[in-house]
This record gives C-alpha cells, structure tokens and sequence, in this order.
C-alpha cells in the first residue's frame, strides 16, 4: 500500500457495486424502507475519491485535489430505468461524515403532485436528505435524479427544477421583500422579462404583498417565514422542499403557513420535514418516517397505522365510586389485554385505555359486567399516529 | 458565467447600503488624506521632489487598501453562513466559482472606487510640482493590483470560517505574513531568502509602481496571487458540500 493511502479508512475496501437498479421500481411510487444491498458503512476509497477519515482543514482541500471524480464514477451504474411519472428518485442514497454514515442507503420515490412528509426525531437524517435533494450538499453515495435529472452529474440543471425553504429562511436582512425575491428570481434564471411577473405572483400567493417596500430586518418571524416560502417558489419549480416550514412559528402563524402549504398542492410536488406530528398530519398525503438515518416506514397516515392495527385500542367507560385498582386488575385479567390505563373520571364515571392484542370489546363487557361494574360506554379507538411514531423509531410509548 | 453579475449586483448594492462600506471608505481616505498632509503639505513640504512625495503617497496608501481590502472582504462568506443566507446561493443554478467571483468582483469595484476617490492628492501634485501621468496611472494600477490580491485572500479567510471576527483575524494574519516576507528574506540565506523576497506581497513587487515603472513579473505576480486565493477560496466552497 501506498503510504499517502494509510489515512484513508478502507483503503483495501472494494467500493460495493450499487443495487439501485434492482431495487427501483420495486416498489412504484413508495418509498422502499432503508434501501438494502449495500455495506452501512461509508464508501471512503481512496480508489474512488471519496472522503478521507481526516477531518478540519486538510478534508476541505479534497475537491482541490480530485474534484467531483469520485460522484460520477458511483453514478454509472445507476442509470434510471425511466423517470416518466416520477418527480424525485432516490437510490441507495448515504451521508457519511468523518466516516461516521449519519443517512442512508436510503431508496424512495415520490410521484409529481404529491405532497410527502418526512417525520424523524431532531437529528435522524431529514435535514440532511433534504439538502442533498436541494443541491445543497453531495451525498457520499448513492443517485438522485430529480425530475429526470442526475442531480449529482447535473447539479444546476437539477437545482432550476428545485424550490428550497431551509428551516431558517435564507433572507438577507438589508434588502428590500421585492428586491430579495428580484434577486431570487435572477438567481435562479427566471427570464428578465418575466420576473416582475413572478414575484407579484410569489408575493400573492404567500401573501407578503404589503411588505414589498419593506426591510426584511424589520419583519417578523412569520413574515420571514413566508418571504422565505416565497423565494422557494419564485422561478415555478415543479419540487418545493420545505424544512420544518412551521420552525419558531406562534400557533396562529403556524396554522397561516400550514394554509399556504396546503395551497402549493397540486402546482408542485411538495417534500417537508417536521418532527411535530400535526403538522405532518394535516399537510400531507403520505409520511416518510426516519430514524437513524433510514425510512423506518412509508404511508399514508392511516396505512401506518393499519399496519399496527394487532394491537388495538380501546376506551371503556365504566361508573363506580371505588379505587380503579378493582377495575384495572378486572379489565388486565382478560384474556388478550396487555395493558390497562385510567385516563379520567368525571361525574362518578372512570374513563380507562385498553390496548388488546385483536379485538375483545366482548370480553372485556363480559368481564366487567361479570364483576357488578356499570359500563356506559365501549369504544374502539384508533391508534393515533403519535404512538404509531413513537413505536416506529423505538421511543416510549405514549398515553398509556 | 451564470448568476454572476445577479451576485455581482447584490454584493455591490450591499456595501452601498451597509455602514461597513462607508465606514471603511471614511477611514480609509480620511488617513490617506492625513498621511499626505504629513508628507506634501505639511512642515515637510518643499523638502522633497514631486516623484517622491508621489512615491511615498502611493507606499502609504498601499497599506491601507490593503487594510480596507481586508475589512471589505470578511464579511463575504463568513456572514452569509453565519445568518444562513447562503443556502440560497448554494441552492440555485450557480457555481461555486460564480458565487466566489462575484462577491469579490463587487469588492474590488468598491475598493477600487473608493481608492480612485484619493486621485485629487496626485492631481494636487501634479499641478503644484512635476510628476508624469504615467507615474499616477502605474501607482493606481499597483494599488489595485495590490488590493485584488489582498482581497482575494480575504476572500480565502471569509470561506473558511463562519465568524467574521476569525475571518478578520485570519485574513490579517495571512496579509501580514505576506508583508513580512520581505523582512524575512532579508535575515535567512538563499535560496531561501530569494523565494521569501519573491513571494512577498509588498517590497520588491510594489517598489516599481511607486515610482512609475511597470515590470509585467510583477502585474503577473499579483494576478497570480489574485488567481491561486480565488482558487482556492472557490474549492473551499466546494469542498464544503462534501461536509
């Protein structure tokens, strides 16, 4: 071995050969759960350019000495079948930093119009897969094809087709609302003819008309927010990227941008991140849940729930004047019950969650009227997306 | 080259609207001014001939474009990450090498600018004593010389952190080293010495627009600084959507 070799962590690792065009297509239009086919470990060859183990300074010279080499030898095998009908394509996509893999391989695809949520914990990987999809960073593996484009090999192409709203708004406070939004439109070749016409149209649509004269460093958060919002959609990309779009937001500016969002549906494809259930819940069609740096699960709101509809809730209401410990022990004493919570009481009435592997509503009635309470109420209830979270990415359960 | 002069427009309406540009502008001509009443007006006047009152005005005012090229250029990157702003470059349809070009080319506009507003101090003694224009014309282009190249190291501290403070201290640091090449030369031996005195950024590369002589080595010189910070300013940007 060479000895300018011996700082780079695999030195004798044969780069993998990408699975992507297995794996793409499999699943259209979903996204495929963590990828698969690949080492989890970064790819840091010397053999194909990328990052050496060392970090600070010396690992910011590495462009100067093999600049962008090593993306397009990944990329070769990962052509595409076709991109007709698919808005992002993601295959076998890793992050690493200082060998220390932080996403991926993460495989999805997203259909033009769709409005996906990704859902994760503050640092499981969302911010960091949306600035690769923004151009914004070159990921350490994988392929990424935007609207049919290579987003790695064509990177400005793939950037014109990309409107990007990080979680703190890119504003500069000196400037004027309707210069900034000028400047956006410049910047991301909008014609000069129809620039004018583009930012009174990305001022209407997110209402920041009356602040056109003004200075950004004299607006509000929320106002920042939708200037922010608004500069992402200035040149009509097809792909609006959104990180956490409701960041620092009162509730009642909150609830305005979730508005606006919802509005963008149908004129883009909309990709946001969160890590507030709600607001993932009410502005989109499917989630994308991460952990670790991996899709856990794919869905819509109701198909990740479904997919964990074994264990069911119930709610019982029963009256009784005693210490719930008598009910509690009744109720847990079920066949199938594994676990049995007191929620509240009002007016003499107990109110207790019941999860329950299948459905005993039967036998739970049976049993409670067997033991002389009064049950004036049984209900199913849905498993709330909350839990259903928690569960995936290996948290503690709520409620209950 | 793509969003270039979108870049180049921005960069130069934000030094016309910041204090940051006005500031340096006054200090700026306020010591040359005062550097040039010591040296043509004051009691030292009518001790010297034109040519070197000239020559002394175009070494003082050396430093401070160098001065005023650093402060001009810190702010470039370091403050666009630090407020976050950059991601709006980063994500449009424009190189790195577009972004590292225009922000620079809107400071040396306005360094330049402000460096053509000492032109009244040669005129002054050009009409009360005897200089050539061609002195006046070399010691501007020298002075621009010198303050692209400045800038361009500025522009290399700006990239390489998020604190401007750092980026000053940074790019102060790496012009002053350059300085005192030429001191260091003159205390090691060669060839040493020889390389030291020819990469010094001032002495030896400055002495002939001084005093009106052009040599193209030291036009090359500069433009070569210019060219290798740029360069590399440009792939720390690069290099940086690998972290």
């Amino acid at each position: 071995m060479k000895p300018r070799l011996q700082g780079w962590p695999c030195a004798r690792r044969t780069p993998t050969p990408p699975a992507a065009e297995e794996n793409v297509g499999k699943e259209e239009g979903r996204a495929q759960a963590g990828g698969g086919g690949t080492d989890a470990g970064p790819r840091t060859c010397p053999l194909c350019s990328h990052l050496p183990k060392v970090g600070g300074f010396f690992s910011l010279l590495r462009p100067v000495l093999r600049p962008q080499a090593g993306t397009l030898k990944r990329n070769l095998n990962l052509q595409p079948r076709s991109c007709d009908g698919i808005m992002i394509r993601v295959a076998e996509l890793q992050k690493a930093y200082d060998g220390r893999t932080v996403l991926g391989p993460v495989s999805l695809e997203i259909a033009p119009g769709e409005t996906v949520g990704i859902l994760g914990r503050n640092g499981s990987g969302k911010t960091t897969l949306l600035r690769i999809l923004a151009g914004d960073l070159v990921p350490s593996a994988g392929a990424v094809w935007i609207d049919g484009v290579d987003a790695i090999r064509q990177p400005d192409e793939a950037r014109t087709r990309v409107g990007y709203l990080p979680e703190v708004p890119p504003v500069y406070e000196d400037m004027r609302v309707g210069d900034y939004l000028v400047f956006a439109a410049r910047l991301r070749g909008v014609p000069a003819a129809q620039v004018a016409a583009r930012v009174r149209a990305a001022e209407e649509r997110t209402q920041t008309a009356e602040v056109h004269e003004y200075l950004i460093r004299h607006l509000s958060h929320g106002y920042r927010q939708r200037v922010g919002l608004a500069q992402a959609i200035v040149h009509e990309p097809p792909l609006l990227i959104l990180d956490e779009p409701t960041h620092d937001l009162d509730p009642v500016q909150i609830v305005a941008m979730r508005e606006l969002v919802r509005a963008l549906h149908g004129r883009h494809t909309v990709l946001l991140s969160s890590h507030i259930l709600s607001e993932i819940r009410e502005m989109c069609d499917r989630l994308l849940v991460v952990n670790d740096g991996r899709i856990v699960a794919s869905g819509t709101e109701a198909e990740l729930t479904g997919r964990l509809r074994e264990v069911r809730r119930l709610r019982v209401s029963v009256r009784t004047t005693d210490a719930p410990d008598a009910l509690l022990a009744c109720i847990r004493a079920v066949e199938g019950v594994a676990d049995a919570a007191v929620t509240g009481t009002e007016d003499g009435a107990v109110a207790v969650t019941v999860e329950a592997h299948g459905d005993r509503r039967a036998e739970v009635c049976r049993a409670l009227v067997g033991a002389g309470f009064d049950v004036l109420g049984l209900e199913r209830g849905d498993r709330e997306l909350e839990s259903v979270f928690l569960e995936l990415v290996g948290g503690e359960r709520a409620g209950a | 080259m793509r969003g270039l002069s979108t870049i180049f427009r921005r960069e130069l309406l934000a030094y016309l609207h910041s204090s940051l540009g006005w500031i340096v502008a006054a200090v700026m001509l306020l010591l040359d001014g005062v550097l040039f009443y010591a040296e043509a007006l004051g009691p030292a006047a009518g001790q010297r001939l034109s040519a070197d009152v000239l020559a002394r005005f175009f070494f003082n005012a050396s430093g401070l474009v160098a001065i005023a090229a650093v402060a001009l250029s810190v702010r470039l990157i370091a403050e666009e990450r630090q407020t976050r702003s950059i991601a709006l470059l980063r994500t449009a349809p424009v190189s790195d090498a577009a972004i590292v070009l225009g922000k620079f080319l809107a400071a040396f506009v306005f360094l330049g600018g402000i460096t053509l507003l000492t032109l009244y101090m040669p005129l002054l003694v050009m009409v009360n004593g005897k200089v050539s224009v061609g002195q006046i014309v070399v010691g501007y282009l020298g002075l621009l010389l010198i303050g692209a190249a400045v800038l361009a190291i500025g522009m290399l501290a700006t990239a390489l952190t998020r604190s401007y403070l750092l980026a000053a201290a940074l790019g102060a640091a790496a012009t002053g080293g350059m300085f005192l090449f030429w001191h260091v030369s003159r205390v090691i031996e060669p060839p040493l010495s020889k390389v030291f005195a020819g990469l010094a950024l001032h002495a030896i590369h400055f002495q002939g627009f001084e005093i009106g002589v052009l040599h193209l080595r030291d036009v090359f010189y500069y433009l070569a600084v210019t060219y290798f910070f740029l360069l590399l300013a440009t792939k720390i940007m690069e290099a940086r959507r690998w972290e």
